[in-house]
C-alpha cells in the first residue's frame, strides 16, 4: 500500500469511527431539531383576558387594578348561553354566551377568548378563562384540583363533547400565553391564575375524545 | 438590544480586555511569534520552537475555555442538522445557488471522480428543485412560513431530501479537499534537471 493511499485509507477509517463514535450525539441532535419544529407548530401565542386571582378585598386594599363588576345588578337569563362547560370533579357548571356578547368577559362570566374557536370546529381549540380566588367571579377557583386524565365537557349546539386534560402548565403573567397542543386534535383550553401565584398563570389543554 | 455607538463598543472591549490581561498577553505572544515566524529569519530550531509554544498555547486556551468552545461546536452541529432537515427558502435557494457554482467549477477544472461527483449529485439536487416548483406550482403556501411549508408533507420531503444530500455533498467535498492538502505535502515533487540536453 502506498503513503497515499494509507492517508486516504486512514481518513476514511476516522471518518466512520467519528460516526460510530458519535452516532447518539447525532441522533440526539435530529431529535433536538425535530422537537424545534414541531413546537414551532402546534404552540401559538393568544391575547389572554386579564384574569387575576380575585380575593375579597375592602375599598382600600382593592387598588383598582381589577375591574370587578357588580352582577347583582344586571341578570344573565339561562336564553343568553349557547353552551355550557361542566367539570364534574369540581361541581363546576356554567353557561358560556357567544363571543361577541358583552357578557362574555371575565369580569361577568367564564370568558370564551377572541382567538377562540367553537367546539363544532374541526380541530378548532376552544379557550376559555375565569378568575380564581374567592370572589363571585372566580369561576375557576376550584380549578386547580384538576389532573391529567380528568374530564371536562362542553354542551354546545344539541351536543355532548367531552375532552380529556393531557396537559396543565404554568406560564408567565405577562397578557399572552403559549398555546401547547396538537393542531390536528380538537382541543379546549382552560385558562386561569395559578393559585396563590400572583406572577403566573395555569393552562389546561385538554383533547376531544368524543361528542354525542 | 441596544445600539451601541463603535466610540462605547471599543470602550467596552477595552473594559473587558483590562479584566482579562492573561489571554491578552497571550494573544501578543502568538502575534509576535507569527509575525517573526513570517518576516523573521529564523533557523530551524527556532522555527521548531516557535511552532511548539504556538501549540501549547492553543492548547492552554482550549482546556481554559472548553466549555464555551463545546457551546459553540454543539450549536454549530445542531444548525447542520436544522439545515438539513429543515432549511427555510432562502437557506434553500442558497444550497442550488451554491450547488450550480460547485457544478460549474467542476466542469472546468479537478479530477474524473470528482468531476463526476459534483456534476451528478448536483443534477440530483437540481431535479429535486425543479420538482419543488412543481409541487409548489399547485398549492397555496407561505413560504416566509417554515411551519406552512413543512405540514405538507410532498413538500418536506423534497426540502429535506434536496437538505440532507446537500449536506452529505459538501461534507464529502470537504473530506476530499482537506485529504488533498496533506496529499499534496507528502508527494515528492520529480527534480527538475536540464541534464537531457
Amino acid at each position: 500500500m502506498s503513503r497515499n493511499q494509507k492517508i486516504i485509507v486512514s481518513f476514511i477509517v476516522l471518518f466512520i469511527g467519528i460516526l460510530i463514535f458519535a452516532s447518539e450525539y447525532f441522533k440526539s441532535k435530529k431529535i433536538e431539531v425535530y422537537d424545534y419544529m414541531n413546537e414551532l407548530y402546534y404552540n401559538e401565542i393568544v391575547d389572554v383576558a386579564p384574569i387575576e386571582e380575585l380575593e375579597f378585598a375592602t375599598s382600600e386594599e382593592n387598588n383598582g387594578d381589577v375591574e370587578v363588576e357588580d352582577t347583582k345588578e344586571e341578570y344573565l337569563d339561562s336564553y343568553s348561553y349557547i353552551g355550557y362547560l361542566n367539570i364534574p370533579k369540581i361541581n363546576f357548571k356554567k353557561g358560556f354566551t357567544e363571543i361577541s356578547s358583552k357578557y362574555n368577559t371575565v369580569s361577568r362570566n367564564i370568558q370564551i377568548l377572541s382567538t377562540s374557536d367553537y367546539p363544532d370546529k374541526e380541530n378548532g381549540n376552544v379557550i376559555i378563562a375565569a378568575h380564581s380566588g374567592n370572589t363571585s367571579v372566580s369561576y375557576f377557583k376550584d380549578l386547580y384540583k384538576l389532573n391529567k386524565g380528568d374530564f371536562v365537557y362542553i354542551e354546545y349546539n344539541n351536543t355532548l363533547y367531552t375532552y380529556k386534560i393531557v396537559n396543565i402548565y404554568t406560564v408567565n403573567k405577562t397578557g399572552k400565553a403559549e398555546i401547547k397542543r396538537h393542531k390536528d386534535k380538537s382541543t379546549l383550553t382552560l385558562i386561569t391564575c395559578t393559585k396563590n401565584d400572583k406572577t403566573t398563570q395555569t393552562i389546561y389543554i385538554s383533547e376531544l375524545i368524543n361528542k354525542e | 438590544m441596544v445600539d451601541i455607538s463603535i466610540f462605547d463598543k471599543v470602550k467596552l472591549l477595552f473594559n473587558f480586555l483590562k479584566k482579562n490581561s492573561l489571554i491578552v498577553l497571550v494573544i501578543l505572544l502568538i502575534g509576535f511569534v507569527i509575525m517573526d515566524l513570517i518576516y523573521g529569519n529564523n533557523k530551524k530550531g527556532t522555527k521548531q520552537l516557535y511552532i511548539v509554544v504556538i501549540v501549547l498555547t492553543l492548547i492552554y486556551v482550549l482546556f481554559s475555555y472548553y466549555k464555551p468552545f463545546l457551546n459553540i461546536l454543539d450549536v454549530y452541529v445542531a444548525n447542520i442538522f436544522r439545515l438539513s432537515y429543515f432549511p427555510s427558502i432562502i437557506e434553500y435557494t442558497t444550497f442550488i445557488l451554491i450547488t450550480i457554482l460547485i457544478q460549474f467549477v467542476s466542469i472546468k477544472k479537478g479530477n474524473k471522480l470528482i468531476k463526476n461527483i459534483n456534476i451528478w449529485v448536483g443534477f440530483i439536487i437540481e431535479a429535486l428543485f425543479i420538482f419543488n416548483l412543481v409541487a409548489l406550482n399547485g398549492i397555496d403556501i407561505n413560504l416566509n412560513n417554515l411551519t406552512s411549508i413543512y405540514e405538507n408533507n410532498l413538500l418536506l420531503s423534497i426540502f429535506q431530501l434536496t437538505g440532507i444530500t446537500f449536506m452529505i455533498w459538501i461534507i464529502i467535498n470537504l473530506m476530499i479537499l482537506i485529504v488533498n492538502m496533506f496529499l499534496s505535502q507528502k508527494i515528492e515533487m520529480p527534480k527538475l534537471n536540464n541534464d537531457f540536453e
